[in-house]
């Protein structure tokens, strides 16, 4: 996966180059040390020399030798002290350009310059030049003193100079840079091999995460992810799996619209053929048969009435389609009064013509409601328990339910849970003839479903029905 | 007369049926529950053909079939079921025919009529307007007296008679008569009409746009 190698690539890259600048900067920082303390070394070697050498030279020191005298006198007590180093490192003594004790392989006055300062004391804190040479080779520390004499004159001035040879040192070094090298390449690696690994690892959700979103791009949406973990990338996958599961949900919700309209669509078609084929078959038989007069008025009046279904069926098809599409309910709250006094002149009336007992109360409970909607269930009820023949209908609000009970014909137990189907009645003889198409309760049910409420219905064959509409609270 | 159950619970449907079977020489008895139906047959009613739809409360048309088998009584399904599976079902079980909603009421008669004539129920003997009409024997008499006629007039004569006071279009009387296949013109129908109206003195009026139609009280 390219996103892998890309990060790896960088990770080690950044690594690599700390370790490298880690490394090069001990490595020199170490080495500076190194050659310092040889610098320092040689110094110091060469102050605790001269001291001797000087501390000697004055108690001996005699003006009134001679030259030759004082020569030897100088170059023994120097033999003696240079005899004394520790370290290997080579003395040499000079006057101006004359060598007047030098048995190592240089000649330091070539390679270091001292100045000439008055009465300098080996006490006294002055510069102490010192350098590290490359001769044939060979790296060699150098360090000098001038002195202007033994005494407090400026006899016998001379230098003393100390020379080492320091490749041994050198060579260190580098062994510790070549060293250093296979570690920082070791390092480097290891490093490298860790992080892809991890890196790997680390994004496998990620290649996983792209395997689904590909799937569900091609529509196979029931694959998820297991999520292990909780870095981003886990929540990610979490994210796209509550995606998953929204869009299967959504997709579900979708078929079972589309299947039912199918179902509407089919039910409905089932209805218009029994219209047709009596319009058709009517202005068929007026056309080509031979009718009384009697049968010729009754066949004209069925096709009135059939026509005259058919409007109705379109309009109730119509009032349905618009519901489920159309805009949302007007649920306000409104006292139950107020949806009574809206039907009440209406069903009275009928119930009055009738003989039939109609009782309304909880007028004063107050229900989040559609009133209009409301009013066309509820007439539409009043309706269906007319048509059943009830002779007391009672229209009752409680706490948040609006009941509309009766005690006509009653409902099959069997049928009561296909009653809110598209067109489907229970005496369908006795409600086609007075008129009915079958979507009262079908259209009950989309506007309790549009209030977010819920439709009871509980009935007894013979015993009356109950019709029970609970409010969201 | 030929007795014609019929079984249809839309009372529009069923009238429209029986208005038309009545005109056309029928006895028609209209139930509109198949439990009616079989307390009908139980009691001893006997009928020539049943007519059922077979969505009715109470016993279907496809429960009514078995009764009505044993009874010997041709069945011819009537229904809005167009599935195959419906149509097999029935026709497997016995039923003589199965015609689907909407239908056209001519279309049933003439079924009728073949089934009758399958089971020999059709009448022998056709009394219309004062002629006799033996259909074994190929003769029509009027007053005893036979009337010659040529074999395809005969024919026609038959089917006009058998579907009396119904109109029925040039196309199909010529399928009728002179059969599916028959490739010629439907003038030669109006011209054994013509005959048919001179030799026998029947009121064979021409309903405009739809057909011939022989009319009779």
């Amino acid at each position: 996966m390219k996103l892998s190698s890309k990060l790896t690539a960088y990770a080690v890259a950044i690594m690599a180059a700390a370790i490298l600048i880690c490394s090069v900067l001990l490595l020199y920082t170490s080495a500076k040390r190194q050659l310092k303390n040889v610098r320092d070394g040689g110094i110091a070697e060469l102050k605790m020399l001269v001291a001797n050498f000087h501390r000697e030279m004055e108690d001996v020191w005699d003006y009134h030798a001679s030259d030759t005298v004082r020569r030897s006198t100088t170059l023994y007590v120097f033999r003696k002290y240079i005899s004394l180093s520790s370290t290997g490192a080579q003395y040499a003594l000079y006057a101006g350009d004359e060598a007047l004790y030098n048995e190592g392989p240089l000649n330091p006055t070539l390679l270091l310059t001292l100045e000439a300062a008055p009465y300098a004391s080996a006490q006294e804190e002055i510069n102490w030049p010192v350098d590290i040479v490359l001769v044939e080779g060979r790296q060699y520390v150098v360090a000098g003193n001038w002195a202007s004499g033994f005494t407090g004159g400026a006899e016998y001035a001379h230098q003393v100079y100390l020379v080492r040879d320091v490749t041994d040192v050198y060579s260190s070094i580098t062994k510790m840079a070549l060293s250093f090298l296979v570690i920082t390449l070791v390092t480097i690696i290891a490093a490298a091999l860790l992080t892809r690994h991890s890196l790997k690892r680390g994004l496998r959700q990620l290649k996983q995460l792209q395997n689904n979103a590909t799937a569900l791009a091609e529509g196979k949406y029931n694959q998820r992810i297991s999520v292990v973990g909780h870095d981003e990338i886990s929540i990610l996958a979490d994210n796209f799996n509550a995606m998953a599961d929204t869009l299967t949900s959504h997709i579900e919700k979708l078929n079972d619209i589309a299947e039912q309209r199918k179902l509407l669509i089919a039910a409905l078609t089932h209805e218009l053929k029994t219209p047709m084929t009596a319009i058709i078959g009517y202005s068929d038989t007026l056309m080509g048969t031979r009718l009384t007069e009697a049968d010729r008025t009754k066949a004209l009046e069925y096709i009135n009435s059939e026509c005259k279904r058919l409007e109705r069926l379109s309009q109730k098809m119509m009032h349905l389609i618009m519901l489920e599409d159309g805009e949302p309910a007007d649920v306000q709250p409104h006292k139950v009064s107020d949806l009574f006094t809206a039907i009440e002149y209406t069903l009275v009336e009928v119930a009055t013509s009738n003989n039939i007992d109609l009782a309304f109360s909880g007028g004063d409970v107050v229900l989040s409601m559609d009133i209009d909607m409301i009013s066309s269930i509820v007439i539409n009820l009043f309706d269906n328990a007319c048509k059943s023949g009830a002779q007391h209908i009672t229209i009752e609000a409680i706490d948040n339910k609006l009941i509309v009970d009766d005690d006509g014909g009653g409902i099959p137990a069997d049928e009561l849970d296909r009653v809110t189907q598209p067109f489907y009645m229970v005496n369908k003889a006795r409600s086609k003839s007075e008129g009915s198409i079958g979507l009262g309760l079908a259209l009950a049910s989309l506007i309790v479903k549009l209030h977010r409420a819920h439709l009871r219905i509980s009935s007894e064959l013979g015993n009356g029905t109950t019709v029970e509409i609970e409010f969201a609270s | 007369m030929n007795r014609i159950l019929v079984v249809e619970d839309e009372e529009s449907l069923s009238y429209l049926i029986c208005i038309n079977l009545k005109m056309a020489g029928y006895e028609t008895h209209p139930v509109y529950d198949g439990n009616d139906a079989l307390a009908l047959l139980q009691r001893g009613e006997r009928y020539d053909l049943a007519i059922l739809d077979i969505m009715v409360p109470g016993m279907n048309g496809f429960e009514l079939l078995a009764p009505l088998n044993e009874l010997n009584i041709p069945v011819i399904y009537l229904t809005a079921k167009n599935d195959l599976e419906s149509k097999v079902r029935g026709l497997t079980g016995g039923a003589e025919d199965y015609i689907v909603k909407p239908f056209e009421v001519v279309e049933l008669l003439i079924r009728i009529e073949k089934v009758l004539e399958r089971h020999g129920a059709n009448e022998k003997c056709i009394d219309i307007s004062g002629l006799r009409i033996n259909v074994e024997e190929r003769s029509v008499k009027r007053d005893g007296r036979v009337i010659d006629m040529k074999p395809r007039e005969f024919d026609l004569l038959v089917v006009l008679s058998r579907n009396r006071n119904v109109a029925l279009s040039r196309e199909r009387l010529l399928a009728l008569v002179w059969g599916e296949s028959y490739l010629g013109e439907t003038r030669t129908v109006d011209v054994h009409i013509a005959q048919l109206r001179k030799k026998t003195g029947l009121t064979i009026v021409s309903i405009p746009k739809v057909g011939y139609r022989l009319e009779h009280e």
